[in-house]
Protein backbone atom coordinates (compact mmCIF):
# COMPACT_ATOMS: atom_id res chain seq x y z
CA UNK A 1 0.00 0.00 0.00
CA UNK A 2 1.42 3.43 -1.10
CA UNK A 3 2.17 5.75 1.56
CA UNK A 4 -0.58 8.48 2.01
CA UNK A 5 2.07 11.43 1.20
CA UNK A 6 2.77 10.26 -1.83
CA UNK A 7 -0.46 12.35 -3.00
CA UNK A 8 0.95 15.63 -2.41
CA UNK A 9 3.66 16.50 -4.93
CA UNK A 10 6.62 18.86 -4.58
CA UNK A 11 7.13 22.37 -5.74
CA UNK A 12 10.44 21.29 -7.63
CA UNK A 13 7.80 19.62 -9.78
CA UNK A 14 7.50 23.24 -11.30
CA UNK A 15 9.43 24.35 -14.99
CA UNK A 16 9.90 28.08 -14.35
CA UNK A 17 9.85 29.61 -17.66
CA UNK A 18 10.38 33.71 -18.11
CA UNK A 19 9.12 34.92 -21.95
CA UNK A 20 9.16 31.14 -22.86
CA UNK A 21 13.22 30.55 -21.19
CA UNK A 22 13.72 27.97 -18.88
CA UNK A 23 14.97 29.09 -15.54
CA UNK A 24 17.09 26.56 -14.01
CA UNK A 25 18.90 27.66 -11.36
CA UNK A 26 15.37 28.88 -9.44
CA UNK A 27 15.23 28.31 -5.39
CA UNK A 28 12.81 30.69 -4.60
CA UNK A 29 9.44 30.94 -6.68
CA UNK A 30 6.76 32.89 -4.53
CA UNK A 31 4.16 34.21 -5.94
CA UNK A 32 1.70 36.01 -4.01
CA UNK A 33 -1.62 38.39 -3.91
CA UNK A 34 -2.33 41.96 -2.03
CA UNK A 35 -5.86 41.26 -1.13
CA UNK A 36 -7.92 42.92 0.78
CA UNK A 37 -10.40 41.14 2.91
CA UNK A 38 -14.12 43.37 3.06
CA UNK A 39 -16.84 43.08 5.76
CA UNK A 40 -19.96 44.00 5.80
CA UNK A 41 -22.28 44.06 8.76
CA UNK A 42 -25.88 44.20 7.82
CA UNK A 43 -29.27 44.81 9.71
CA UNK A 44 -31.51 41.21 10.23
CA UNK A 45 -27.77 39.08 10.13
CA UNK A 46 -26.26 37.86 12.79
CA UNK A 47 -22.42 37.20 10.91
CA UNK A 48 -21.24 39.60 8.75
CA UNK A 49 -21.12 39.69 4.42
CA UNK A 50 -17.63 39.18 3.31
CA UNK A 51 -15.57 39.74 0.24
CA UNK A 52 -12.00 39.77 -1.07
CA UNK A 53 -10.60 42.15 -3.48
CA UNK A 54 -7.32 41.26 -5.28
CA UNK A 55 -5.60 44.11 -5.87
CA UNK A 56 -2.58 43.28 -7.06
CA UNK A 57 0.09 40.16 -7.65
CA UNK A 58 3.79 39.83 -6.17
CA UNK A 59 6.62 37.34 -7.28
CA UNK A 60 9.72 36.83 -5.57
CA UNK A 61 12.02 34.59 -7.75
CA UNK A 62 15.87 34.05 -6.47
CA UNK A 63 18.17 32.65 -8.90
CA UNK A 64 21.50 31.14 -7.93
CA UNK A 65 24.03 33.93 -9.35
CA UNK A 66 26.31 32.26 -12.39
CA UNK A 67 29.23 33.53 -13.73
CA UNK A 68 27.26 34.95 -16.70
CA UNK A 69 24.14 36.80 -16.27
CA UNK A 70 20.50 35.38 -16.27
CA UNK A 71 18.05 35.25 -18.53
CA UNK A 72 15.83 36.67 -15.97
CA UNK A 73 18.37 40.49 -15.97
CA UNK A 74 18.69 40.33 -20.07
CA UNK A 75 15.08 39.94 -20.53
CA UNK A 76 13.87 42.71 -17.90
CA UNK A 77 16.43 44.94 -20.11
CA UNK A 78 15.23 44.36 -23.30
CA UNK A 79 18.57 42.12 -24.14
CA UNK A 80 18.66 39.23 -25.91
CA UNK A 81 18.84 36.02 -23.55
CA UNK A 82 20.67 33.82 -26.07
CA UNK A 83 23.44 36.55 -26.56
CA UNK A 84 26.31 35.83 -24.09
CA UNK A 85 29.22 37.36 -26.60
CA UNK A 86 28.21 41.11 -26.18
CA UNK A 87 29.22 43.82 -23.77
CA UNK A 88 25.63 45.11 -21.84
CA UNK A 89 24.64 47.20 -19.40
CA UNK A 90 21.82 46.50 -16.99
CA UNK A 91 19.99 49.70 -16.77
CA UNK A 92 17.96 49.75 -13.96
CA UNK A 93 16.36 53.06 -15.51
CA UNK A 94 15.20 50.75 -18.72
CA UNK A 95 14.03 47.42 -17.02
CA UNK A 96 10.32 46.40 -18.26
CA UNK A 97 7.70 43.83 -16.48
CA UNK A 98 8.41 40.26 -18.09
CA UNK A 99 5.71 37.33 -17.91
CA UNK A 100 6.21 34.15 -15.68
CA UNK A 101 4.68 31.01 -15.48
CA UNK A 102 5.13 27.38 -14.24
CA UNK A 103 4.10 24.12 -16.03
CA UNK A 104 3.68 21.24 -13.09
CA UNK A 105 5.02 17.98 -13.74
CA UNK A 106 3.50 14.47 -12.92
CA UNK A 107 4.80 12.20 -10.83
CA UNK A 108 6.80 10.07 -13.56
CA UNK A 109 7.65 13.76 -15.17
CA UNK A 110 5.95 12.66 -18.50
CA UNK A 111 3.75 15.15 -18.56
CA UNK A 112 2.20 18.61 -16.91
CA UNK A 113 -0.69 18.12 -14.81
CA UNK A 114 -2.13 21.96 -14.34
CA UNK A 115 -0.29 25.61 -14.74
CA UNK A 116 0.17 29.15 -13.42
CA UNK A 117 0.64 31.94 -15.01
CA UNK A 118 1.58 35.95 -14.08
CA UNK A 119 1.61 38.75 -16.37
CA UNK A 120 3.63 41.81 -15.91
CA UNK A 121 5.69 41.06 -12.92
CA UNK A 122 8.08 44.45 -12.47
CA UNK A 123 10.55 42.72 -10.91
CA UNK A 124 13.65 45.14 -11.83
CA UNK A 125 17.10 44.82 -11.06
CA UNK A 126 18.65 41.77 -8.47
CA UNK A 127 21.69 42.86 -6.63
CA UNK A 128 23.69 40.01 -5.42
CA UNK A 129 23.47 38.58 -1.43
CA UNK A 130 25.00 36.68 0.75
CA UNK A 131 28.29 35.71 2.38
CA UNK A 132 31.82 35.68 0.86
CA UNK A 133 31.48 31.65 0.96
CA UNK A 134 28.00 31.16 -0.13
CA UNK A 135 27.07 30.49 -2.94
CA UNK A 136 25.26 33.96 -4.62
CA UNK A 137 21.64 35.23 -4.74
CA UNK A 138 19.85 37.26 -7.07
CA UNK A 139 16.89 38.00 -5.30
CA UNK A 140 13.95 39.56 -8.23
CA UNK A 141 10.69 40.71 -6.35
CA UNK A 142 8.22 42.86 -7.94
CA UNK A 143 4.39 43.27 -8.25
CA UNK A 144 2.94 41.67 -11.08
CA UNK A 145 -0.95 41.23 -12.29
CA UNK A 146 -3.30 38.71 -10.67
CA UNK A 147 -1.89 35.28 -10.98
CA UNK A 148 -4.29 32.46 -13.04
CA UNK A 149 -4.00 29.38 -12.64
CA UNK A 150 -5.20 26.29 -14.97
CA UNK A 151 -5.97 22.34 -14.34
CA UNK A 152 -5.37 19.72 -16.78
CA UNK A 153 -3.44 22.29 -18.87
CA UNK A 154 -0.42 23.58 -19.28
CA UNK A 155 1.37 26.68 -21.53
CA UNK A 156 3.42 26.55 -24.45
CA UNK A 157 4.92 29.98 -25.78
CA UNK A 158 4.58 30.13 -29.63
CA UNK A 159 6.59 33.26 -31.63
CA UNK A 160 4.48 33.62 -35.30
CA UNK A 161 6.09 36.52 -37.95
CA UNK A 162 3.38 39.11 -38.63
CA UNK A 163 2.45 38.93 -41.98
CA UNK A 164 -0.69 38.20 -43.95
CA UNK A 165 -1.39 34.34 -42.91
CA UNK A 166 -0.53 34.59 -39.68
CA UNK A 167 -0.44 30.70 -37.75
CA UNK A 168 0.65 28.88 -34.89
CA UNK A 169 0.52 25.80 -36.54
CA UNK A 170 1.04 22.62 -36.06
CA UNK A 171 0.31 23.93 -32.36
CA UNK A 172 -2.99 24.05 -31.91
CA UNK A 173 -4.29 25.73 -28.87
CA UNK A 174 -7.00 24.62 -26.33
CA UNK A 175 -9.71 27.64 -25.45
CA UNK A 176 -9.58 29.19 -21.92
CA UNK A 177 -12.75 27.71 -20.01
CA UNK A 178 -16.12 30.05 -20.29
CA UNK A 179 -14.14 32.90 -22.68
CA UNK A 180 -14.32 31.70 -26.22
CA UNK A 181 -10.40 33.06 -26.84
CA UNK A 182 -7.65 30.87 -27.56
CA UNK A 183 -4.76 32.34 -26.35
CA UNK A 184 -4.01 33.24 -22.39
CA UNK A 185 -1.41 36.37 -23.41
CA UNK A 186 -0.21 37.83 -26.17
CA UNK A 187 1.81 40.43 -27.23
CA UNK A 188 3.44 42.26 -30.53
CA UNK A 189 6.79 42.25 -30.96
CA UNK A 190 9.27 45.08 -32.42
CA UNK A 191 11.99 42.89 -33.00
CA UNK A 192 13.25 43.28 -36.36
CA UNK A 193 16.96 43.89 -36.48
CA UNK A 194 16.54 47.37 -37.55
CA UNK A 195 14.08 49.73 -34.67
CA UNK A 196 15.46 48.85 -30.74
CA UNK A 197 13.32 45.83 -29.15
CA UNK A 198 10.04 47.06 -27.84
CA UNK A 199 7.01 45.25 -26.76
CA UNK A 200 3.19 45.84 -25.85
CA UNK A 201 0.74 42.96 -24.11
CA UNK A 202 -2.60 42.97 -26.85
CA UNK A 203 -5.58 42.27 -25.13
CA UNK A 204 -6.73 38.81 -26.73
CA UNK A 205 -10.39 38.87 -28.40
CA UNK A 206 -12.45 36.11 -30.18
CA UNK A 207 -11.36 37.16 -33.73
CA UNK A 208 -7.31 37.32 -32.70
CA UNK A 209 -6.74 33.72 -32.59
CA UNK A 210 -9.05 30.83 -33.77
CA UNK A 211 -9.38 27.24 -32.67
CA UNK A 212 -6.88 26.67 -35.62
CA UNK A 213 -4.09 28.54 -34.21
CA UNK A 214 -4.53 31.23 -37.05
CA UNK A 215 -3.85 34.58 -36.17
CA UNK A 216 -5.73 37.60 -37.28
CA UNK A 217 -2.80 40.22 -37.44
CA UNK A 218 -5.16 43.44 -38.30
CA UNK A 219 -7.10 42.39 -35.13
CA UNK A 220 -3.69 43.15 -33.33
CA UNK A 221 -2.70 45.97 -35.62
CA UNK A 222 -5.92 47.54 -34.34
CA UNK A 223 -5.01 47.56 -30.76
CA UNK A 224 -1.21 49.21 -31.50
CA UNK A 225 -0.73 52.07 -29.25
CA UNK A 226 3.15 51.65 -28.77
CA UNK A 227 4.65 49.19 -30.82
CA UNK A 228 5.34 50.80 -33.90
CA UNK A 229 7.43 48.02 -36.43
CA UNK A 230 5.76 45.20 -34.82
CA UNK A 231 7.54 42.39 -36.38
CA UNK A 232 6.01 38.99 -33.97
CA UNK A 233 3.48 37.91 -32.42
CA UNK A 234 4.48 36.17 -28.79
CA UNK A 235 1.73 34.01 -28.04
CA UNK A 236 0.75 32.27 -24.66
CA UNK A 237 -1.34 29.21 -25.56
CA UNK A 238 -2.89 26.73 -23.80
CA UNK A 239 -2.11 22.68 -24.72
CA UNK A 240 -2.75 19.63 -23.30
CA UNK A 241 -1.27 16.03 -23.82
CA UNK A 242 2.06 14.40 -22.44
CA UNK A 243 5.50 15.48 -22.87
CA UNK A 244 7.44 17.87 -20.64
CA UNK A 245 10.42 20.54 -21.47
CA UNK A 246 12.48 19.80 -23.27
CA UNK A 247 11.05 17.21 -25.52
CA UNK A 248 7.80 19.85 -25.40
CA UNK A 249 9.23 22.53 -27.96
CA UNK A 250 8.91 26.27 -25.65
CA UNK A 251 9.52 29.51 -28.34
CA UNK A 252 11.36 31.86 -27.02
CA UNK A 253 10.47 35.59 -27.19
CA UNK A 254 13.77 36.65 -28.59
CA UNK A 255 13.62 33.78 -31.19
CA UNK B 1 8.35 5.64 -16.00
CA UNK B 2 11.32 6.56 -18.06
CA UNK B 3 14.20 4.89 -17.71
CA UNK B 4 16.33 6.85 -15.64
CA UNK B 5 19.98 7.29 -16.18
CA UNK B 6 22.29 6.95 -13.11
CA UNK B 7 26.10 8.51 -12.69
CA UNK B 8 28.37 6.59 -11.03
CA UNK B 9 29.00 9.35 -8.81
CA UNK B 10 31.23 7.95 -5.86
CA UNK B 11 33.72 6.20 -8.71
CA UNK B 12 33.96 9.36 -10.54
CA UNK B 13 34.74 11.59 -7.61
CA UNK B 14 37.38 8.69 -5.88
CA UNK B 15 38.94 8.50 -9.46
CA UNK B 16 39.01 12.27 -9.75
CA UNK B 17 40.52 12.55 -5.93
CA UNK B 18 43.00 10.19 -6.79
CA UNK B 19 44.09 11.84 -9.99
CA UNK B 20 44.10 15.07 -8.41
CA UNK B 21 46.21 14.44 -5.17
CA UNK B 22 48.96 12.46 -7.42
CA UNK B 23 49.29 15.68 -9.82
CA UNK B 24 48.09 19.06 -8.68
CA UNK B 25 51.08 21.06 -8.31
CA UNK B 26 52.04 23.66 -5.72
CA UNK B 27 55.14 25.71 -4.68
CA UNK B 28 56.09 26.29 -1.27
CA UNK B 29 57.99 30.16 -1.77
CA UNK B 30 57.27 32.29 -4.89
CA UNK B 31 59.99 31.89 -6.41
CA UNK B 32 60.35 27.89 -5.45
CA UNK B 33 59.86 25.06 -7.94
CA UNK B 34 56.62 24.18 -8.69
CA UNK B 35 56.20 20.13 -7.79
CA UNK B 36 53.74 17.39 -6.42
CA UNK B 37 52.95 16.02 -3.36
CA UNK B 38 54.56 12.70 -4.70
CA UNK B 39 57.68 14.99 -5.95
CA UNK B 40 57.62 16.83 -2.31
CA UNK B 41 57.59 14.12 -0.79
CA UNK B 42 59.54 11.69 -2.08
CA UNK B 43 58.41 8.40 -0.42
CA UNK B 44 54.97 9.02 -0.23
CA UNK B 45 52.25 6.80 -2.08
CA UNK B 46 48.93 7.35 -2.59
CA UNK B 47 46.27 4.83 -2.47
CA UNK B 48 42.53 5.01 -3.65
CA UNK B 49 41.50 3.32 -0.85
CA UNK B 50 41.96 2.92 3.24
CA UNK B 51 44.76 0.34 3.51
CA UNK B 52 43.74 -3.13 5.36
CA UNK B 53 46.37 -3.45 6.84
CA UNK B 54 48.58 -0.61 8.85
CA UNK B 55 51.04 -2.79 9.75
CA UNK B 56 52.25 -3.65 6.47
CA UNK B 57 52.59 0.10 5.36
CA UNK B 58 56.25 1.07 4.76
CA UNK B 59 56.47 4.29 3.54
CA UNK B 60 54.25 7.11 4.42
CA UNK B 61 50.66 6.75 2.49
CA UNK B 62 47.99 9.39 1.55
CA UNK B 63 44.42 6.78 1.43
CA UNK B 64 41.97 8.65 -0.61
CA UNK B 65 38.69 7.07 1.00
CA UNK B 66 35.54 6.26 -1.28
CA UNK B 67 33.12 9.42 -0.74
CA UNK B 68 30.43 8.99 1.62
CA UNK B 69 26.79 10.74 0.91
CA UNK B 70 26.25 13.03 3.70
CA UNK B 71 23.26 15.30 2.98
CA UNK B 72 21.04 16.46 0.23
CA UNK B 73 22.15 20.04 -0.89
CA UNK B 74 20.01 22.59 -2.99
CA UNK B 75 17.03 22.00 -4.72
CA UNK B 76 15.94 23.48 -7.96
CA UNK B 77 12.41 24.28 -8.93
CA UNK B 78 11.61 22.43 -12.73
CA UNK B 79 14.45 19.20 -11.84
CA UNK B 80 13.95 16.35 -9.45
CA UNK B 81 18.15 15.89 -9.84
CA UNK B 82 18.77 17.68 -6.38
CA UNK B 83 22.35 18.34 -5.36
CA UNK B 84 24.33 15.55 -3.36
CA UNK B 85 26.88 16.95 -0.87
CA UNK B 86 29.52 14.31 -0.20
CA UNK B 87 32.15 14.26 2.66
CA UNK B 88 35.74 13.03 1.26
CA UNK B 89 38.60 11.84 4.03
CA UNK B 90 41.94 11.71 3.04
CA UNK B 91 43.89 9.58 5.74
CA UNK B 92 47.75 9.91 6.33
CA UNK B 93 50.13 7.69 7.50
CA UNK B 94 53.59 8.26 7.96
CA UNK B 95 56.48 5.49 8.15
CA UNK B 96 59.58 4.55 7.53
CA UNK B 97 61.31 6.56 10.29
CA UNK B 98 61.88 4.06 12.61
CA UNK B 99 62.30 5.71 16.23
CA UNK B 100 62.56 8.81 15.01
CA UNK B 101 60.18 10.64 16.77
CA UNK B 102 60.61 14.20 15.71
CA UNK B 103 61.29 13.73 11.98
CA UNK B 104 57.88 11.52 11.78
CA UNK B 105 56.29 14.01 13.60
CA UNK B 106 57.43 16.74 11.31
CA UNK B 107 56.62 14.94 8.61
CA UNK B 108 53.29 14.28 9.34
CA UNK B 109 52.44 17.96 10.52
CA UNK B 110 54.04 19.12 7.10
CA UNK B 111 51.93 16.62 4.84
CA UNK B 112 48.94 16.70 6.90
CA UNK B 113 48.94 20.94 5.89
CA UNK B 114 49.95 21.06 2.22
CA UNK B 115 47.08 18.57 2.05
CA UNK B 116 44.64 20.53 3.47
CA UNK B 117 45.85 24.14 2.03
CA UNK B 118 46.04 22.42 -1.63
CA UNK B 119 42.11 21.49 -1.14
CA UNK B 120 41.73 25.61 0.46
CA UNK B 121 43.88 27.36 -1.65
CA UNK B 122 42.74 25.58 -5.37
CA UNK B 123 39.90 22.90 -4.28
CA UNK B 124 37.77 25.36 -2.73
CA UNK B 125 38.07 28.36 -5.61
CA UNK B 126 39.43 26.96 -8.60
CA UNK B 127 37.80 23.55 -8.19
CA UNK B 128 39.21 20.14 -9.36
CA UNK B 129 38.80 18.26 -12.40
CA UNK B 130 36.03 15.60 -12.74
CA UNK B 131 36.91 12.59 -14.51
CA UNK B 132 34.95 9.56 -15.80
CA UNK B 133 36.23 6.74 -14.14
CA UNK B 134 35.93 4.07 -16.60
CA UNK B 135 36.49 5.90 -19.79
CA UNK B 136 38.72 9.20 -18.58
CA UNK B 137 37.04 11.53 -20.14
CA UNK B 138 36.59 14.71 -18.87
CA UNK B 139 33.36 15.70 -17.50
CA UNK B 140 33.84 18.87 -15.49
CA UNK B 141 35.00 20.19 -12.06
CA UNK B 142 33.44 19.88 -8.89
CA UNK B 143 34.40 21.90 -5.60
CA UNK B 144 35.19 21.70 -1.97
CA UNK B 145 33.77 23.25 0.80
CA UNK B 146 34.27 23.17 4.81
CA UNK B 147 37.58 21.58 5.04
CA UNK B 148 38.61 20.51 7.59
CA UNK B 149 41.97 17.98 9.35
CA UNK B 150 43.15 16.65 12.58
CA UNK B 151 45.94 14.41 13.77
CA UNK B 152 44.67 11.03 14.83
CA UNK B 153 45.60 10.03 18.55
CA UNK B 154 47.23 6.70 18.07
CA UNK B 155 44.96 2.84 18.45
CA UNK B 156 48.11 0.69 18.37
CA UNK B 157 51.41 2.43 19.34
CA UNK B 158 53.23 -0.29 18.81
CA UNK B 159 52.08 -0.01 14.58
CA UNK B 160 54.42 3.15 13.01
CA UNK B 161 51.82 3.95 10.12
CA UNK B 162 49.44 4.40 13.65
CA UNK B 163 51.11 6.06 15.56
CA UNK B 164 51.65 9.11 13.03
CA UNK B 165 48.44 9.15 11.21
CA UNK B 166 45.89 11.98 10.52
CA UNK B 167 43.10 13.09 8.35
CA UNK B 168 41.45 16.13 6.45
CA UNK B 169 37.95 15.85 5.18
CA UNK B 170 36.16 17.90 3.15
CA UNK B 171 32.92 18.24 1.51
CA UNK B 172 32.18 18.45 -2.70
CA UNK B 173 28.56 19.32 -3.63
CA UNK B 174 28.04 17.61 -7.01
CA UNK B 175 24.77 17.68 -9.02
Amino acid sequence: MAFDGRRFRRRKKEQVFAEGYLLDHADVVTPQFNRQDETYFLFGREDPAVDVRYDVGTMAVTLKDKYTASVLEKLITDHDPDDTTSVMEFNITQTRPVSIFANVQNETNTAYTKCYYIPGWAAGIAPPTGNPNDKADRPFTGNSGLMRTFEKAWIRTVRVASGGSMTMSPVVPVQIPETGVYAVSLKAVQDNGIDPFDMEEITVTTAMVDATGAIDDAEIQAQLQVVTEWSHAFVYVLQTGSGVYPNVGMDKLRG
Amino acid sequence: MSIPVIARTTANLTYSLHKWVREQQYKITEDGDPGTLLSFYDTLVVVPAYPNDLQALRQSTLAICCPDSTREGRTFYGFTATEDVYRVAIYGFVAGFGNDNGRALLYRDTLMNDVYQLIRVIGESEGVALYDASTEEALGTFEFSSVRKRVIPANAPAIEADRYKFVVEAEIEYV
